[in-house]
């Protein structure tokens, strides 16, 4: 071999190797996007690249705009999904005294109207998770109405031990239990785990659902009371604020059903861990749509709109209705327990997400000049 | 006497055949060297282009591109962070330089990001909490631990920026003007852990450390004089050390040991059920356990520590269990003590210890006024505690609140708006841009806190740190 050709594989070799080596964090940054507590806000750095990374100006946003929209934003995005959650669970609760009237027990029948309308009510509250702050978030009391993940299945057993300790549970008996025992998860324990209720579950089921639809009353009453120091709009600090909050809140949303509802259930991108939401009810996919459709409202609000329309902005507003479109028709095709999904459709799904994150992070938050939170996903 | 070499050479002017001779040599040299520049670079090609078609197979988003930007990163590493200097009213680009010198006093010092572009950076603020200088930095950094010094007439203070757990790197910034004087790499099998503290002389610094081969915690000592010379290692007795403080003694190390093995690439807790964290005091120059507390719970994560002058230290919690049970989020510790003291929130106080979410990013304390301030981003809240009576006095509603330290007592305070009474104890940063001055209401029974804010153009990273004042 000659000298220059010895020399040449030499340089080869350096070269590539040190293009390789310096190749590595991105390979490793990647899964970092995937790490996601069940109750945190936005991401922090995700498998998102920079590469989408352009400068974008922010709107010069009037104050009167911003406290227009946060106050529209109250009115008809926070307080009526509390609202329509409320009545749903007081109509779970009407028909629960209703079935179990009779004799105190229900049977298969009359068991698969008030499955329909727990997923009513399952749905109500997965719009509502888009007000990620505010009275039903504080000190974790989101808890006792969506015990969600439940990763040591502590619901299951938990209520069994419950109902058969207490058999003629009252509602005011079931506030002071431990938030496992109570609302959504526990209902859907007792509605799916049993083909017909006995008393004492029937009885349990009148008292979960007042507990819930009690606790939800005092939510949605203290944010028509305040809604404007619970939102924070009104002066020019309070808007930024608030504007900050909201947008945080619907980037939060897309990063959790991403990632808890979708990524660690389904081991999409690493090991699995959890479980799909109303995954006794097999009903995920109803829940993961609920979901987009409290996104879709809040991204494709007309007021929103017409402020991005006003600064020049109708690209971006186009985008993100297009990818929700795009998502809602996507999860139209898959079925309703997404376990049973092919893993190509669940990575479809995951990667629509993980788009509309990018949009939300990358273009929305600079444009309305919110800052992207992250000390909540830190971990340290 | 050897000859010398230029007197061995031809005259320059060659003639003939000499002539031919040289031009067809140089001719030579030059197609050989292109030859193999050529060889080289299609060699380069294949390899990479070979290891490029392995990555796509696991990550669909590899791109040809990340070498490139993966050796601008390395690069930017080695030659580390450039010193910029922005005015506080300067937009929020963290990677371009503004020509502009605040000339005004550094009284704490931040970690800041721009998440939407991957831009981080360090940067000074003055007591009217604006900006003196930033400093861009090649990844997210965590704690930031100002030198003491023996005499502060005659030199700036170093600045010890950790890189976020885990990094392999730190870096060490002149207070003055942000300027990078040093960057140090990690040595083989060995990641930075986010938290490092100066001895008392300002001498050594001691860094939390993990041992890549077996997740056990370790404890690097550097050495200032030496250019941060690692000169000896100590064990941490636990797993992932987080934040470490020096004992008012001069003498003993503290080290929060969270007790969780996170995998790197994914930062995944490996070992959530077993774990087992600790606090532990550490002599100094030898590196013997000197006392080992464990909390009630093993997964209440001793994370963060603050040191009262008196002795104690402050001890900030994140709880790894349940997500309905309830654990005391601070706790205090006082060496000799068989456990560790919880503070107190009021029985009546519907919102208990879970209004910190189970977390607990920093704490503060002001050993002055007794009290202590503890924040928490998922609960979105800060909260001051009484360490006389051990209560909760208030909390305040700041949305992913992070950093926390003191207010120097000397520093003038300019409020931004009216305040009940007295001056500002504490400043709390967080990640929407807001540094906020929190105090306590004496003239109010029972006593409130307050809080006033300022915002600027930055997302503040987990911790801040106090500096005194600094002329720069």
């Amino acid at each position: 071999m000659k000298k220059h050709q010895l020399a040449a594989m030499v340089l080869s070799a350096l070269s590539a190797g040190i293009l390789i080596s310096c190749s590595k964090p991105a390979d490793e940054a990647q899964p970092t996007a995937n790490k996601q507590a069940a109750d945190v806000k936005p991401a922090t750095e995700s498998s998102e690249t920079a590469a989408d990374t352009t400068a974008v100006k922010a709107i010069a946003l009037s104050d009167a705009s911003a406290e227009s929209y946060l106050k529209q934003v109250a009115d008809t995005q926070i307080i009526s999904a509390y609202k329509n959650v409320v009545e749903q669970s007081q109509a779970l609760n009407v028909l629960a005294t209703q079935s179990c009237q009779a004799d105190g027990s229900v049977a298969a029948d009359k068991l698969a109207a008030l499955r329909a309308q727990w997923l009513q009510l399952a749905k109500a509250w997965a719009q509502a998770e888009i007000i990620g702050f505010g009275p039903a978030m504080d000190s974790m009391s989101n808890l006792y109405i969506n015990y969600y993940p439940d990763e040591r299945g502590l619901v299951h057993q938990g209520v069994i031990d419950l109902i058969a300790a207490n058999p003629n549970l009252t509602p005011e008996q079931l506030a002071s239990e431990s938030a496992i025992v109570q609302g959504i998860p526990g209902l859907e324990e007792v509605l799916y785990a049993n083909d017909s209720l006995d008393k004492s579950q029937c009885q349990y089921v009148i008292s979960a659902s007042a507990a819930l639809a009690n606790r939800l009353d005092k939510v949605s009453q203290d944010w028509q009371a305040s809604p404007q120091s619970l939102l924070s709009y009104g002066s020019p600090d309070d808007n930024k604020e608030g504007l900050n909050r909201w947008v945080n809140s619907i980037l939060a949303l897309v990063e959790t059903t991403k990632s808890t509802s979708l990524d660690q259930p389904l081991g999409i991108t690493g090991n699995k861990k959890g479980h799909l939401p109303a995954d006794a009810a097999g009903q995920s996919r109803e829940i993961i749509t609920a979901k987009v459709a409290a996104l879709n409202k809040a991204l494709t609000d007309p007021a929103l709109v017409a402020i991005l329309s006003e600064n020049g902005q109708d690209t971006l507003a186009d985008k993100l209705s297009t990818l929700l479109s795009d998502t809602s028709t996507l999860l139209a095709q898959l079925p309703e327990d997404l376990a049973t999904a092919t893993p190509e459709q669940q990575k479809a799904l995951y990667d629509k997400l993980t788009e509309l994150a990018q949009v939300v992070k990358r273009q929305l938050m600079p444009t309305l000049g919110v800052q992207v939170g992250f000390n909540s996903t830190d971990g340290d | 006497m050897s000859t010398p070499l230029h007197s061995r050479h031809k005259p320059s002017r060659l003639i003939g055949s000499d002539k031919e001779t040289g031009l067809n040599m140089l001719a030579q040299t030059l197609k050989n060297t292109l030859t193999t520049l050529g060889l080289a670079s299609v060699g380069t090609a294949a390899l990479v282009g070979a290891h490029h078609l392995g990555r796509k197979q696991y990550n669909s988003q590899a791109r040809l591109t990340d070498y490139r930007d993966g050796l601008r990163q390395a690069l930017s590493k080695v030659t580390a962070a450039t010193p910029i200097v922005a005015p506080s009213d300067a937009p929020a680009n963290l990677a371009q330089s503004q020509a502009r010198r605040n000339n005004s006093s550094v009284t704490w010092i931040s970690g800041v990001a721009e998440l939407t572009t991957s831009e981080f950076a360090v940067v000074g603020l003055n007591a009217a909490r604006e900006i003196v200088w930033q400093s861009a930095m090649p990844e997210r950094v965590h704690d930031l631990l100002i030198q003491p010094l023996a005499s502060k007439a005659l030199q700036a203070p170093h600045v010890a920026v950790m890189g976020r757990r885990p990094s392999e790197w730190f870096w060490i910034l002149d207070a003055h003007s942000g300027e990078v004087v040093h960057s140090i790499n990690a040595q083989t099998d060995r990641h930075f852990y986010g938290h490092a503290c100066y001895s008392l002389q300002g001498d050594l610094l001691y860094v939390t450390e993990n041992n890549t081969a077996d997740f056990s915690g370790r404890i690097g000592i550097y050495e200032v004089a030496s250019g941060y010379k690692k000169i000896a290692e100590y064990a941490s007795h636990g797993i992932g050390p987080h934040e470490i403080v020096m004992h008012p003694d001069g003498e003993s190390l503290l080290i929060a040991n969270g007790g969780i093995k996170t995998e790197r690439a994914s930062r995944e807790e490996l070992n959530l059920d077993s774990m087992q964290p600790s606090l532990v005091y550490l002599n100094r120059h030898t590196g013997q356990l000197l006392q080992q507390v464990f909390p009630a719970h093993n997964q209440m994560s001793v994370r963060h520590l603050a040191m009262h002058d008196n002795g104690s230290v402050i001890i900030g919690i994140q709880f790894q269990g349940e997500r309905h049970l309830s654990v005391p989020m601070v706790l205090t510790h006082r060496r000799g003590e068989p456990k560790f003291t919880e503070l107190q929130i009021a029985k009546d106080d519907s919102k208990g210890w879970h209004r910190f979410h189970h977390y607990i990013a920093s704490v503060a304390v002001d050993s002055k006024h007794n009290l202590a301030c503890a924040t928490s981003p998922i609960g979105g809240c800060a909260a001051v505690f009484d360490l006389s009576t051990g209560m909760m006095i208030g909390d305040t509603p700041l949305a992913d609140c992070a950093g926390v330290t003191t207010w120097p007592s000397q520093t003038q305070y300019q409020a931004t708006q009216q305040i009940p009474s007295g001056l500002p104890l504490f400043l709390v940063s967080d990640g929407q841009g807001y540094l906020s001055s929190i105090g306590v209401d004496q003239a109010a029974y029972p006593q409130s806190i307050w809080v006033e804010k300022k915002h600027q153009s930055y997302a503040f990273d987990n911790h801040l740190t106090t500096l005194g004042t600094v002329d720069s």
